[in-house]
């Protein structure tokens, strides 16, 4: 008797198996949902997997010194931002203003992406150059050892040369105020003591 | 000026600059590209099917064009060359790009239940269809035959009724929500109905640009004939700007910033220029400009049309509607932009969140002027002043019936000292107003006060009338006739008014005095 | 005005289907009542209703109204009248509002139809699809209104992304809608018979056609569109494991679960909750498919603009029409009884495997394509789950599939013949072998999956032909008198089943054969595929109605034969400022020389890329015959004797 009402039981409780499932699913998807309205969930961003690795030392062609290199390496020893830029990128053009604010707070290296010389002076004269040293990328060799999918691409980096953060896509106030300007201020509190 | 509106569409365009686009239709893998030993090649292409073109939708980068995917596989072939082996290059790239670039999941803590479930299926499945074997089994014999179920219902009676009456409530229903959402005022505007308008347009955008190309091209060469002229550089930038030609724009506003020798307002107009060029953006060269106009002319109305817009593209949406704000309330309200103005500052706020009513109450236009001009110097305050002051005295000359308007503008020829015009725009306020007795007495007492008695008698009498039937018993009303008729030589009449005036006030009252004193000098 | 009209029509619609939806309960309860008897006419109603509406819509695109904001922002005034017309449902609001049609004249085919119906049966599964119609058309009318218009009308429009300006795109979707729709009919006799606490084989008699129809639709769709990415994509593929893909097929293989578990409750009065499961799972699985691609959660090559908000309203609708009967199913489905007593070796067992593997398969996909999602909200780790995990998981399932798809038709009903099975099982199995070997020793270089397909498709297709031998027995006399005798769904299950082989001879003979050939040619050059031979005469400029195109001219020889001109194209869209590529394509029954034309100059040289494809079009010819397949047994002659037929009664040669 009572075995019997164990199957029975257990065979109510298989009919519940499908409702749990899709409740399962149904809340990954609102919890998405959720994620994507708040705007937290962007498709575009993907986690980089150069956070917590040295930056690459690449050396690239000054665009200010023919014939010269620069580097990333160059800045070791100070907490500084790169930007990956190009000037055939609308975004970029966009963050243009967010990167002059910054380069009020720390130092930016910029990485010229698969862009003529010519082309990246004319877009530096147009929106403002806050950058601190510019490497030539002409063919994206550099990029592609910065794990860059796309322009313009921010990595924060600090003072032991080890990638911190990595922002893709332009820096807008948010970006700027919730992400990158918190980011940098930690970094500086914590290369004081 | 229209910047803002393309702005805000680039802001919503520029999300980022990759092709994540439809999926284009590609070739892939280049000639160029492919190695010459056909043994690594094939390595090389079963390696880019296991590798995600990241900026792709669910591609390889052996079908994806994207150019990250082109460079992924030149990568991927520049380590087959160089000995690597299929893991490695695997790894290397895993290393740089994450999980995420890899097609066949890695089987790792995160991926367990990926690679786990088919296995489980399959096994869960397996044990539940033996239980219900086992249970059949255990049931066999119960067999329940199906009860034989009515075939067709027989037509209720009233169903004529109840769909009559139902088809009504749903008619009504609809109606009611169609009124909600529907449109039944716009016509249908079918294209080929449109032929006329269609050709009306063409034609008026051909004939805009052949104006357009005739104005720039004669500004040109009145540009060439009197090159020392700021006037015809100046129309030759207007006539670029309409043309869409940033460069000859610019480059004719340095000719003219040159001859004016940094003429704040061209300057403005170049930095307006400059933001043109960058597809509306105010850059950082152009910002640095505006901050220099500023600093020589902080009321430049363009320049500070242009820091507000800067503003807003930073997403500073405070200080854009402050800055638009007090531009708003320096500009003559007739100014070309204010209705532009207007907008924007709708728009700041609308995007920041801010109540706009709340913040002209806390600050008021004038409260914003004089806030501003409490920081300028005192040439520059006047001078600010008397821009507004113009602008307001000429817009009341066309409306004179904004009793508050011509309130502010008596105010503001106070502060500049210019009494006998504040008397004026006090009078204009009365009139305005003429049925109300305070202005009118407002009015006279500043007639009485800046001793204008001579040159506005004939307003005051005007005045005087209105207020000897508003209010013809208010000791003001009483006080102010008793002045003018002593002006006039009428001094029965004023002895009469002050000595019913005195009759009215306590004996006691501090000007009692003084008044009694007046009666007896008469 | 006319958009306006439709508009109104629309809204009234949505009023009816609320009406439908509650009423009928009202009148049930009553017994018999107005209310009730109501629910058949009203339903027509709101059919008539939608037509108008979507009728109207169509006219706003045919005539370029663009005063209506979607005709404005997907139409242009240049593009050629076919996908003026197809461009309606080319985007989201007006896809949507094709689905809502054809649930519509679904739910009108059972109001119009349904003779021989239970009446309460009939009301209830009306009222089940017009609360499905109902959430729809509120989803349509509050968040996607296609009859939004605009204050002033543009002087034209935005233009149709030139990828879906193709003729597949005008069938594609409405075939595929049909197929997904097809199946809220099976989903709402479901509903309505866990209502009503009874299901029985009466119920699965009616149910089965609407299963069948919609599976046909389903496959045909399904097809169409990998036939599309085959020859629009220019990828040379047909299936890619996008999740917009993957949410075509797991309703399609929910439903080939449901198509065979309604015979046995049919049949034999068993597997009657798990049959509803499936029907509520079928339907539930086109639901999440269609929209959740909508809802911005998953992306894909495919999807239209989605948009986090429209989510939200998608998200609710999926709650209420899969939550609330799978509440109901745990609720009511352990009552309904199943009976039993059948061998291991049995159709039902065949069945239940069948069931049990196109679950399995279901799942997988369905673990597949939202596992990423699900992680990155546990761990937010994004990884990809890609073909390769597909090809591991999925195809081993579906290759034990095609083995008992073999020999499962030719068992009896509870208990099987094993002396007459075993013969077969042997022959076949042998054939099998002979064949892998054979293809592999002649061709040479295949790996281990490739064999055991091979010999899959020999044990299916020797299977399939001795179970046809073994029924119609075309050595004796009376062959015309026994296939007449065959009720259609047998004839249906047959020609669906021959599908599959000729798809597998398809899948396979592309998959293991196939050559490419990626070369920078210059005119002149002549390339080698297989064979035969490629000389590229050069590259022209040509002017197409709404675009211009290079056209690559390719002349295509069998040694000094010419065979043919094959002309891939490169084509920009001036509307949409858009490039797409065409491929260029001889389909031949032996496989399709398949070329594209990429990026070049006449100096430098231009990109070909080269394909022959062995028996890739044996791909979609084996989806049409299993539609065709379905469609047999959706419309054909039925069989009446299972009603009347006692209990028990073995070896009936159904199907």
């Amino acid at each position: 008797m009572n075995s019997e009402q164990n199957t029975v039981r257990t065979r109510r409780l298989a009919f519940l198996i499908p409702l749990a499932g899709f409740l399962v699913l149904a809340g990954f998807a609102s919890l998405a949902l959720l994620a994507t309205l708040r705007g937290e969930r962007d498709m575009t961003q993907l986690p980089s997997a150069m956070v917590g690795k040295p930056a690459p030392a690449v050396a690239l062609p000054d665009l200010r010194d023919a014939g010269g290199t620069v580097s990333a390496i160059d800045f070791k020893g100070r907490p500084f931002l790169v930007n990956v830029f190009a000037s055939w990128c609308a975004p970029c053009r966009a963050e243009a203003p967010a990167l002059a604010l910054l380069s009020e707070e720390i130092e930016i290296f910029g990485i010229a992406y698969k862009d003529k010389p010519e082309d990246t002076r004319g877009f530096l004269a147009t929106y403002g150059d806050p950058f601190e040293g510019i490497g030539i990328d002409r063919d994206g060799d550099a990029g592609m050892r910065w794990g860059v999918y796309g322009v313009p691409e921010t990595f924060l980096v600090d003072a032991s040369g080890t990638i911190i953060l990595r922002h893709a896509g332009p820096i807008d106030r948010r970006v700027l105020d919730e992400l990158l300007r918190p980011a940098i201020r930690d970094l500086a509190a914590g290369t004081k003591p | 000026m229209r910047l803002p509106r393309i702005i805000s569409v680039l802001w919503c365009v520029a999300a980022f600059s990759m092709v994540l686009s439809a999926p284009l239709p590609a070739v892939a893998v280049t000639p160029e590209e492919m190695l010459a030993d056909p043994a690594l090649e094939e390595r090389a292409r079963a390696l880019s099917k296991q590798l995600r073109c990241l900026v792709c939708q669910n591609q390889s980068i052996d079908d994806s064009d994207a150019d990250l995917a082109r460079d992924l596989r030149v990568e991927v072939r520049r380590q087959l060359s160089t000995g690597s082996s299929d893991a490695e290059i695997l790894a290397n790239l895993r290393d740089t790009y994450g999980d995420y670039v890899l097609l066949n999941p890695p089987v790792s803590p995160g991926t367990y239940v990926l690679w786990g479930s088919p296995v489980f299926i399959l096994l869960a499945g397996a044990a539940i269809i033996m239980a219900g074997r086992r249970r059949r089994e255990d049931a066999g014999g119960t067999v329940t035959e199906d009860p034989a179920a009515p075939l067709a219902m027989p037509l209720p009676p009233g169903t004529r009724r109840t769909a009559i009456a139902l088809g009504s409530l749903v008619m009504a229903v609809s109606l009611g929500l169609y009124l909600m959402l529907g449109r039944a005022d716009l016509p249908g505007q079918p294209l080929a109905g449109r032929g006329a308008e269609l050709a009306a347009a063409a034609d008026a955008s051909n004939a805009q640009t052949a104006e357009r190309k005739a104005d720039l091209d004669e500004a040109r060469s009145a540009a060439a004939a009197s090159p020392e002229d700021v006037g015809v550089w100046l129309r030759l930038a207007m006539a670029a700007a309409a043309a869409g030609e940033t460069n000859t724009e610019l480059a004719a506003l340095e000719q003219a910033e040159q001859l004016t020798k940094g003429d704040p307002a061209i300057r403005a107009m170049r930095a307006e220029a400059m933001s043109r060029a960058a597809d509306g953006q105010v850059t950082i060269p152009a910002r640095e400009l505006i901050a220099d106009i500023l600093t020589e002319d902080p009321s430049e109305p363009r320049a500070l049309f242009l820091s507000g817009l800067a503003a807003y593209q930073d997403e500073n949406f405070g200080a854009a509607v402050e800055i638009w704000l007090r531009l708003q309330s320096l500009s003559a309200p007739d100014a070309p932009w204010m209705a532009l103005l207007a907008d924007n500052i709708a728009d700041a706020a609308k995007a920041g969140g801010i109540d706009l009513d709340a913040v002209t109450a806390a600050r008021g236009p004038d409260a914003e002027t004089m806030a501003a001009a409490a920081e300028m110097s005192d040439e520059d305050r006047a001078a600010m002043i008397e821009g507004m002051v113009e602008g307001l005295a000429e817009r009341l000359a066309e409306e004179p019936g904004d009793a508050a308007g011509w309130q502010r503008l008596a105010r503001a020829y106070d502060v500049l000292g210019r009494p006998e015009d504040a008397t004026r725009a006090m009078i204009g306020r009365a009139d305005a107003m003429p049925g109300d007795a305070g202005a009118q007495l407002a009015a006279l007492e500043a007639v009485v006060v800046n001793r204008l008695e001579d040159g506005f008698a004939g307003d005051a009498g005007r005045l005087l009338e209105r207020i000897a039937s508003l209010a013809p018993d208010r000791p003001e009303t009483l006080y102010v006739r008793g002045h003018f008729a002593k002006l006039s030589g009428d001094v029965d009449t004023a002895r009469a008014l002050w000595q019913a005036l005195l009759d009215r006030l306590p004996d006691d009252a501090p000007i009692a005095g003084q008044l009694r004193d007046a009666i007896d000098a008469l | 005005m006319i958009t306006e009209l439709g508009h109104f029509a629309l809204i009234m619609a949505f009023v009816m289907s609320v009406a439908v939806s509650v009423l009928p309960f009202i009148g049930l309860r009553r017994g018999t009542s107005p209310f009730a008897a109501l629910a058949a006419p009203a339903t027509l109603a709101m059919m008539m209703a939608v037509c108008a509406a979507f009728a109207a819509l169509l006219h706003a695109f045919i005539t370029s109204d663009f005063s209506v904001a979607l005709v404005a922002s997907h139409s242009h005034s240049t593009k050629p009248l076919i996908y003026k017309i197809s461009g309606t449902w080319g985007n989201h609001e007006g896809s949507l509002l094709l689905w809502i049609l054809i649930l519509a004249l679904f739910g009108g085919a059972l109001a119009a139809g349904g003779r021989g119906m239970d009446a309460g049966l009939k009301v209830r599964t009306l009222a089940v699809q017009a609360m499905v119609t109902a959430g729809f058309l509120a989803f349509c009318l509050f968040t996607s209104n296609p009859f939004e218009r605009l204050e002033s009308a543009p002087l034209d429009g935005r233009g149709l992304n030139p990828i879906l300006q193709d003729p597949g795109l005008a069938l594609h979707p409405p075939t595929l809608y049909i197929g997904y729709v097809g199946l809220s009919m099976a989903f709402a006799f479901a509903v309505a018979g866990l209502i009503e606490g009874r299901i029985d084989r009466d119920w699965a008699r009616h149910v089965r056609p609407w299963v069948s129809a919609a599976w046909c639709a389903l496959t045909a769709g399904i097809a169409l569109g990998s036939w599309w990415a085959y020859y629009e994509l220019g990828w040379g593929g047909w299936w890619f494991w996008d999740p917009v893909e993957n949410a075509s097929l797991m309703p399609w293989l929910a439903a080939t679960a449901l198509l065979h578990s309604t015979i046995v409750v049919e049949q034999r009065g068993t597997l009657k909750s798990w049959t509803v499961l499936l029907a509520i799972l079928a339907f539930s699985l086109s639901l999440v498919g269609t929209f959740i691609v909508r809802s911005g959660l998953l992306t894909s090559v495919h999807s239209f603009a989605s948009d986090p908000a429209r989510g939200v309203f998608i998200l609710g609708i999926l709650l209420a029409a899969v939550g609330v009967p799978l509440m109901l199913f745990a609720l009511r489905g352990p009552q309904l009884a199943s009976r039993g007593d059948f061998d291991v070796l049995s159709r039902e067992s065949g069945l239940i495997l069948n069931n049990f593997l196109l679950t399995a398969a279901t799942v997988v996909v369905l673990v597949g394509t939202f596992y990423p999602l699900a992680l990155e909200m546990v761990s937010g780790a994004r990884i990809t789950v890609g073909p390769p995990y597909f090809d591991a998981t999925f195809n081993p399932i579906m290759g034990a599939l095609v083995a008992a798809m073999a020999f499962g038709p030719v068992m009896a009903w509870r208990r099987g013949t094993l002396p007459s099975t075993r013969l077969v099982a042997i022959a076949a199995a042998v054939g099998a072998l002979l064949l892998a070997a054979g293809v592999g020793i002649a061709a040479g270089g295949i790996g281990v999956a490739g064999l055991a397909g091979l010999a899959l498709l020999g044990w299916l297709a020797l299977g399939i032909t001795a179970d046809i031998s073994h029924r119609l027995k075309p050595w004796k006399d009376g062959l015309a008198r026994r296939a007449t005798a065959l009720p259609a769904p047998v004839w249906g299950m047959w020609t669906a089943h021959a599908g599959m082989v000729v798809f597998l001879i398809g899948a396979l003979g592309n998959g293991l054969f196939q050559t490419e050939v990626v070369v920078r040619a210059t005119p002149g050059q002549a390339i080698d595929v297989a064979g035969k031979t490629m000389i590229f005469r050069g590259v022209e400029k040509r002017q197409g109605p709404n675009y211009v195109t290079e056209t690559a001219i390719l002349e295509l020889r069998d040694g000094t034969d010419i065979l043919a001109f094959m002309t891939p194209e490169k084509r920009f869209y001036n509307a949409e400022r858009q490039t797409t590529t065409e491929a260029a394509i001889r389909p031949r029954l032996s496989g399709d020389d398949y070329a594209v034309l990429g990026d070049g100059d006449a100096t430098a040289g231009y990109t070909l890329r080269l394909y022959r494809k062995p028996f890739v079009s044996w791909i979609w010819g084996g989806a049409a015959l299993m539609a065709i397949g379905g469609g047999i047994a959706a419309f054909g002659r039925r069989q009446r004797k299972a009603v009347t037929q006692p209990a028990g009664a073995t070896g009936a040669p159904a199907e």
